[in-house]
């Protein structure tokens, strides 16, 4: 911790990054600099009896209750080298603007507002975070966000949500008064903690072991006639990882699909049934999907999103906690759908115990335990094909099942990703069915493989479904290419 | 129990009172990650090292109850 004397003549005190920030910032700056990729940014809309001066209240009181919207980073000399630091300036505002687009078609302002996703903006000993009362077309209003992605990952731009909705409906409707949110300095504290506590050292002997002991994992390509590992095993047969960045080309499309209503209940319901994981369930299939690519390949390796929010303090103090993990899977062809899925979260309760230690250092232990003596980062060489996050559904309240209906989250994607591809499955704020939003890079991915990628996700998921006891052998059977 | 209880509360805010017929999932609202993180923390406080598979299969309070306070 050192102190930093601000403009206005405060003094305060300065930390560095955490880990989750460092890794943040790290693929930003290795691969996709000099982009809005430190920004994310989103809205919500809804049609009601609309009250904008109680929104305007409403998210005036969100912002005083959040932390993080005041955080600010700045270049400090430590041993002649600069260093990223973060403080807290609590005289730090963001105005709440009125924007009014209801004279344009609903596409249009789309437009308008994913241009302003899109701008530069410095990062540095200035404001970070626009936050903006939106009017659109038909009646539709609600409000537009675009926040620092090290102070906000996705889960944190939804709690925002969520804690500006209650607000609101507490000031239109009488609701009860959401609770207090916490600390992000004390979130912030618990980070610092960990890195010098024996759960550390016993986490890196963990994957330390784990790495030096496993079998060499293999790439499992979703590109059909470009398949990477393919190709290189046409110079080395052995080989069994791939580099995925040949040129530095951060720039992104985004395709998206819903899954129906209908089709979405049927995943919640089997899951709450039989006490299953939903994001497991949606591994599965997708896991699934990348083995009919791959001949039927039984080892699959993929990355996955992990934002770390258990406790109440992490779960209400906003921040960005994204830790990327790889799960790797080894499903036999005999194991039932229900035996999979529980196989899948075996896996990932396995990565969850050990998820505090961070993703650099992850790679630099993988590096140093791995027999092959891969490095296994996206920047070099790596077995995991693409990355995957699932968002939990997090109730945004409402006033009632009518308004429900017309509600709309939308994200604004800046085209640009550290990624090669990304896929994030979330769930829609009208009905709480799956949307599955593909971030690729434009350069590296065949959209055609793309569109034949996605349907097989789902049809192993849904065969599964209606079917837990299926094995698996028979869903490639049913979904082979 | 109370303590069980207690330890849960510090994960999640129910809406509902929870007792030990309270459903982890579905009343507590525990994520996958959640109940990972509760089990470390349960596993802390009572003193034991527990079989994942069998902390997979617990429903409700009570079943985690049955495991830690055994």
């Amino acid at each position: 911790m050192s102190t930093k004397t601000l403009a206005n003549g405060k003094t305060v005190e300065t930390y560095p990054l955490t880990q989750a920030q460092r890794f943040m910032f790290f693929a930003w700056k290795q691969f996709s600099a000099n982009t809005p990729f430190l920004f994310i940014s989103s809205g919500y809309y809804w049609k009601d009896d609309f009250r904008a001066d109680l929104l305007k209240e409403a998210l005036e009181e969100a912002i005083a209750r959040c932390d993080s919207l005041r955080i600010r980073y700045t270049l400090e000399n430590v041993n002649g080298n600069p260093q990223v630091m973060q403080y807290v300036d609590d005289d730090a505002e963001t105005p709440v603007e009125e924007v009014d687009l209801s004279d344009m078609p609903y596409e249009e302002s789309y437009q308008v507002m994913k241009g302003w996703a899109k701008e530069l903006q410095p990062v540095f000993d200035c404001p970070l975070n626009t936050i903006r009362l939106i009017r659109l077309a038909d009646g539709l209003n609600g409000f537009f966000m675009k926040l620092n992605h090290l102070s906000f990952d996705g889960y944190a731009s939804k709690a925002f949500i969520v804690d500006t909705m209650a607000i609101y409906l507490h000031k239109k409707c009488g609701t009860p008064y959401p609770k207090p949110m916490r600390s992000y300095y004390d979130a912030m504290m618990d980070e610092f903690k960990y890195l010098d506590s024996d759960q550390r050292k016993a986490d890196r002997a963990y994957w330390m072991q784990h790495f030096s002991t496993m079998s060499e994992p293999i790439f499992n390509d979703y590109l059909i006639a470009g398949n990477r590992l393919k190709k290189a095993q046409k110079e080395n047969p052995g080989q069994r990882a791939v580099s995925l960045y040949e040129g530095d080309h951060p720039e992104t499309e985004t395709l998206t699909y819903e899954l129906s209503k209908e089709d979405s209940d049927l995943i919640m319901d089997l899951c709450k049934e039989k006490n299953l994981s939903v994001p497991c369930v949606l591994m599965l299939g997708l896991r699934t999907a990348l083995s009919a690519f791959n001949e039927n390949q039984e080892d699959v390796s993929f990355k996955f999103m992990i934002n770390r929010r258990g406790s109440l303090l992490s779960k209400k103090a906003y921040g960005n906690r994204w830790h990327f993990y790889s799960l790797r899977t080894i499903i036999p062809a005999d194991l039932t759908f229900e035996q999979a899925v529980a196989a899948v979260e075996d896996a990932q309760s396995e990565v969850f115990k050990h998820c505090n230690f961070d993703t650099l250092e992850m790679y630099q232990v993988k590096h140093i335990a791995m027999k092959q003596g891969a490095i296994s980062n996206t920047g070099t060489m790596t077995y995991d094909t693409m990355t995957f996050s699932y968002h939990a559904p997090q109730e945004v309240p409402c006033e009632s099942d009518e308004v429900r209906a017309t509600c709309i989250g939308v994200w604004y994607p800046t085209d640009f990703s550290a990624q090669n591809l990304y896929l994030t499955i979330k769930h829609r704020a009208n009905d709480n069915g799956f949307e599955f939003i593909f971030d690729y890079r434009t350069c590296e991915n065949s959209l055609e493989d793309l569109k034949i990628f996605y349907p097989k996700i789902v049809e192993a998921i849904m065969t599964g479904v209606k079917n837990p006891q299926i094995t698996m052998g028979e869903i490639l059977d049913i979904i082979k290419l | 129990m109370d303590r069980i209880i207690e330890i849960i509360l510090e994960f999640v805010e129910p809406e509902e009172e929870i007792t030990a017929e309270s459903t982890l999932k579905g009343d507590c609202g525990l994520t996958s990650f959640d109940t990972v993180c509760l089990i470390d923390a349960l596993c802390n406080e009572f003193g034991k090292n527990v079989d994942d598979i069998a902390v997979r299969e617990c429903q409700t309070v009570q079943d985690l109850a049955d495991i830690f306070l055994d």
